[in-house]
């Protein structure tokens, strides 16, 4: 029981984050995909069954506000899991590099589906949207993928930033 | 151990995720029996206590600000209100005497923004009425500019509004000046047009974009925009009529709900 405790609390963190923080940290049209950010950050931290029920389980809180879509994010995100927990067998994950090269293509693989659902109103759209929404939008999250992996490996703690200023 | 549970036991991250993607399809198909008691309870256990905390942090931050604004536009109003309960008793009258049928009443509750979404610019909304509060599918959604959008689903305590930049939110509206009819729609990097609008009809530029009522689902008169140009394409019975939204939907804060019949 208590191993499901941090999978909560990261729930929590993602309908905190939809709530209070993605209108606050988007620039222009790209925003924080928060949701992919976090199953993959699982995926490459985490065993493979609990993975892909926290993928699930992200789905769920990440469309429970929208009922109608109920089911899509739970299915993008659960493969999406499903798809790192392979990949990442095959890769040597001891480099940050190695790491970033899976969060990159598995948020760039994550904003097809997504703006298929969710943006597009045409298949005219699609191509327009991919490139000014979710390319940026998947570059700006790799951001915060890198940060969090410079701060798990130690490359950069409080001490290293104070000594910035 | 038999083979079945020796199988399962190697394979149990596929069986898992079959388990998974399986139950998501069960979700996604079963429409509103399954998904919207799925939705209620999910947003009351992991949004409400965080949009609690928003409200609260929202009222500390505004009130003083608020009271004096409200206590100004208090005055304001309560002057214009006298005068118009005068034109609007003279327009009863008139009716009555035209022989027009009485308009309903709508009541208007206002409403705050939870959650917003959208591609680029925000095309939906949550919101922190729901059931509860009398809301149902398909109300006008407003804010003080104009027409906002409709209410798209409902849940015990809160609702979703899809704002008139989703291409699913049409409306019939009609110009202001010369009373030509169309369908407003909105469509991501063409923004708003007025669409089904003959060639010969009198629209130009600077006029403004009314809901005509039509339809029974947004009352007459509710302002969306103002034409910002018009083009008559070869080959083609209809205008290309642009729009720009009353609304500014990057800049939303409160939104107010139509509740009656238009």
């Amino acid at each position: 029981m208590i191993r499901v405790v941090p999978y909560v609390l990261y729930l929590l963190a993602l309908a905190f984050f939809r709530t209070n923080l993605a209108g606050l940290v988007s620039i222009g049209p790209a925003q924080v995909d928060f949701a992919a950010l976090l199953v993959l950050l699982v995926a490459l931290n985490k065993r493979e069954v609990e993975t892909l029920w926290f993928a699930f389980a992200a789905g769920l809180v990440y469309d429970a506000p929208d009922p109608s879509r109920l089911g899509v994010q739970m299915l993008i995100l659960t493969l999406l899991a499903a798809l790192m927990l392979q990949v990442k067998e095959r890769f040597n994950l001891e480099s940050v590099g190695s790491r970033m090269v899976l969060i990159v293509a598995g948020l760039l693989i994550y904003s097809v589906p997504y703006t298929m659902v969710y943006a597009t109103s045409g298949f005219s759209d699609f191509f327009r949207v991919m490139l000014v929404v979710a390319i940026p939008s998947t570059v700006y999250t790799a951001v915060f993928g890198w940060l969090f992996f410079m701060l798990q490996s130690g490359r950069l703690t409080y001490a290293k930033i104070k000594s910035i200023f | 151990m038999d083979w079945r549970s020796s199988w399962l036991k190697e394979r149990k991250t596929l069986v898992h995720a079959l388990a998974a993607v399986l139950l998501s399809l069960a979700v996604l198909v079963s429409g509103e029996g399954l998904a919207v008691p799925a939705g209620n309870v999910t947003t009351l256990f992991f949004y409400y206590p965080f949009q609690k905390l928003k409200d609260a942090l929202d009222a500390m931050k505004h009130t003083a600000e608020d009271n004096a604004a409200l206590s100004a536009t208090v005055v304001d109003l309560s002057t214009r209100v006298q005068f118009y309960n005068e034109i609007l008793t003279e327009n009863e009258r008139l009716r009555a005497m035209l022989g027009f049928i009485e308009r309903s009443q709508v009541t208007v509750l206002p409403a705050e923004i939870v959650n917003v979404e959208g591609p680029g610019i925000p095309n939906r909304v949550l919101i922190n009425l729901g059931a509860a509060d009398r809301i149902q599918r398909n109300q006008p959604v407003v804010n003080r500019d104009g027409l906002a959008g409709r209410v798209a689903s409902v849940m015990s305590n809160y609702s979703l509004v899809y704002l008139m930049t989703d291409p699913r939110c049409r409306v019939a509206a009609r110009d202001k000046r010369s009373r030509e009819q169309g369908i407003i729609r909105y469509r991501l990097y063409r923004g708003m047009y007025l669409d089904n609008c003959p060639q010969h009809a009198d629209v130009a530029v600077g006029d403004t974009i009314i809901t005509s009522g039509l339809g029974g689902i947004f009352p007459e008169g509710l302002v969306i925009g103002i034409v910002t140009g018009v083009e008559s394409p070869e080959n083609d019975y209809f205008y290309n009529i642009t729009i720009e939204p009353a609304v500014n939907f990057n800049g939303l804060d409160e939104l107010y709900i139509l509740v009656g019949k238009p």
